[in-house]
């Protein structure tokens, strides 16, 4: 076994597969880091790096290209902080400005695998993006500078409204001995909560899971598992065990939850849903119910009353537009702009999904015109939040920018 | 050049239909500390040749009528860019119709490394009848 596992780690590392030629094997590797399967990119992209100034040279050409980074694609991009020459940090870095990055999230990861002392205000400016993915990842950037700023810039996102970074600011603010925050994480253990068919409340409890053992041990979570209902007579032994150590650990700094940090309850009647994923405008989650709720957001602490028959009105547009797709329920590309159509139709069991993905280029009429009525009744229903023009506006730029213009 | 990893060799021998069925979560392999040629925990290699139950999501991009498709937790597959981020299916009793539905699948479960050019193609693998809808 041991002579398999050298041959594997030669297979690995052997760097030069066409006989010697470093620069050969540099736009070997470029290839495969930009165009070859999914699969392998990052690996390329490493190995790329590891060839030294070379590998850094034949990214360098790319980026004075007009394309600049997004040339690179993803994989590459996420690694430009495994070469040897600094200056790609900082083209890194420039990066996350740019409005047009469809790739944030993963720049956000990488700079904050390995975060320096002078980019602690960078990764403090990054908690507020409008995007949920990079708050969460900017969040290890935070937690690894000044320890009374890095508590005080986190203790804000324990009232994030994604409930990820809730649970990674919570992580983090414990392992900087702020065992308050372990509340949080103990309350996710108890999620059981769905949207629609994403089993939000099981996410939660794996990773509030996974970091009470990275701070305590795996032992410390005893019988519990996430596999099962937090309801079942192990976990909740198990959580009571825990809960009493972490109080324990916090003493009178033992907190009581906001009530977005709170388990949410299942949310009965939901029979509309759209999410709303776009790597420029962020995230947007809203669902109607059957007795006119519009629910907004993962959770259940932002609820609005609809004039009733509202989601009625909505059911039958989305039946119309079930309808004329005949069946067909995905669109578009691969990519990360997504918009997903959730439908739970009077008297089916399951809900069913539409969706529609892309890249970062415009596509103009991704979205079937079956579902752009669709769209403008459900901004027309969201409006009347408070504030309801600017949640208007925002919401027709997110699903403009998903599947092209809506009609006036 | 298909090398075989330092973890097991192929497909594992199919478990018994008796066998007790392991409820995994996607979540939970995609936490594991990965690189390349690296030893997969203890709890991840015991994985190898059990019967497994998964529920995930088709990749984008899924074709139509193949025998085996990418198993990803969440719909989009965003920045999932490792091979311990996703598990290769096997279906031995249908081909794939593309759905953006939650499914799942159950079957025998293989762990370990496959390469292709010195690159790892795959490390988690599941072989099963039919996808459940």
């Amino acid at each position: 076994m041991r002579a398999i596992a050298f041959l594997s780690a030669l297979a690995l590392f052997a760097p030069l597969q066409d006989g010697g030629d470093p620069e050969t094997e540099a736009d070997r590797l470029y290839e495969v880091a930009t165009s070859g399967s999914p699969r392998v990119r990052y690996q390329a992209a490493v190995r790329l790096a590891g060839l030294g100034a070379v590998g850094t040279e034949r990214v360098r050409t790319q980026l004075k290209r007009d394309e600049g980074y997004l040339g690179l694609g993803p994989a590459l991009y996420e690694a430009l902080v495994q070469f040897e020459d600094p200056s790609l940090r900082t083209e890194l870095w420039e990066s996350l400005g740019d409005e047009r990055n469809p790739w944030r999230p993963a720049g956000a990861r990488a700079l904050a695998k390995e975060p320096k002392t002078e980019e602690a205000a960078r990764f403090k400016a990054l908690l507020q993006d409008r995007i949920s993915a990079v708050r969460a990842e900017a969040i290890a950037g935070v937690a690894a500078g000044a320890e009374a700023q890095a508590i005080h810039a986190l203790t804000p996102l324990l009232e994030d409204s994604n409930g990820r970074v809730r649970r990674r600011a919570a992580a983090s603010l414990a392992g900087l001995g702020q065992h308050g925050a372990l509340a949080w994480l103990i309350e996710d253990l108890r999620r059981d909560d769905s949207w629609f068919d994403m089993r939000l409340g099981r996410i939660a409890r794996a990773e509030a899971a996974q970091a009470l053992s990275a701070l305590f041990g795996r032992e410390a979570l005893s019988s519990y598992t996430t596999r099962n209902s937090p309801d079942t007579e192990e976990n909740r032994a198990a959580i009571a065990v825990l809960e009493e150590r972490c109080k324990e650990l916090a003493g009178e700094s033992w907190p009581t939850l906001p009530d977005i940090a709170r388990a949410p309850s299942h949310v009965e009647g939901e029979v509309i849903g759209i999410e709303l994923r776009s790597c420029r405008f962020g995230e947007h989650l809203l669902r109607w119910t059957a007795d006119d709720r519009l629910v907004i957001g993962e959770g259940d602490t932002h609820i609005l009353a609809l004039p009733k028959g509202a989601t009625a009105e909505l059911l039958v547009q989305a039946q119309a537009a079930l309808e004329a797709l005949d069946g067909e329920r995905s669109f578009g590309d691969p990519g990360c702009d997504l918009e997903r159509h959730h439908f739970k139709l009077p008297g089916e069991a399951r809900s069913w999904t539409i969706q529609l993905t892309k890249g970062p280029e415009a596509v103009l009429d991704l979205r079937p015109a079956a579902l752009d009525s669709l769209a403008a009744a459900m901004i027309e229903s969201a409006s009347l939040v408070d504030n309801g023009a600017r949640f208007k506006r925002l919401l027709t730029d997110t699903f403009e920018a998903l599947g092209g213009p809506l009609a006036d | 050049m298909l090398l075989l990893g330092a973890t097991t060799f192929g497909s594992a021998p199919a478990a018994a239909a008796e066998d007790p069925v392991i409820e995994l979560s996607l979540l939970d392999l995609m936490s594991i500390d990965y690189t390349p040629g690296k030893r997969l925990p203890r709890w991840v290699r015991a994985l190898d040749g059990k019967r497994v139950r998964l529920e995930g999501y088709m990749a984008l991009g899924t074709p139509e009528g193949e025998d085996n498709f990418e198993l990803l937790w969440d719909s989009c597959g965003c920045g999932q860019s490792n091979v311990h981020h996703f598990v290769e299916v096997t279906l031995s009793e249908e081909t794939t119709s593309f759905t953006p539905d939650l499914i799942w699948v159950e079957g025998t479960f293989s762990v370990g490394e496959i390469r292709e050019d010195g690159f790892v193609v795959s490390l988690f693998r599941l072989e099963t009848k039919a996808i459940e809808e």
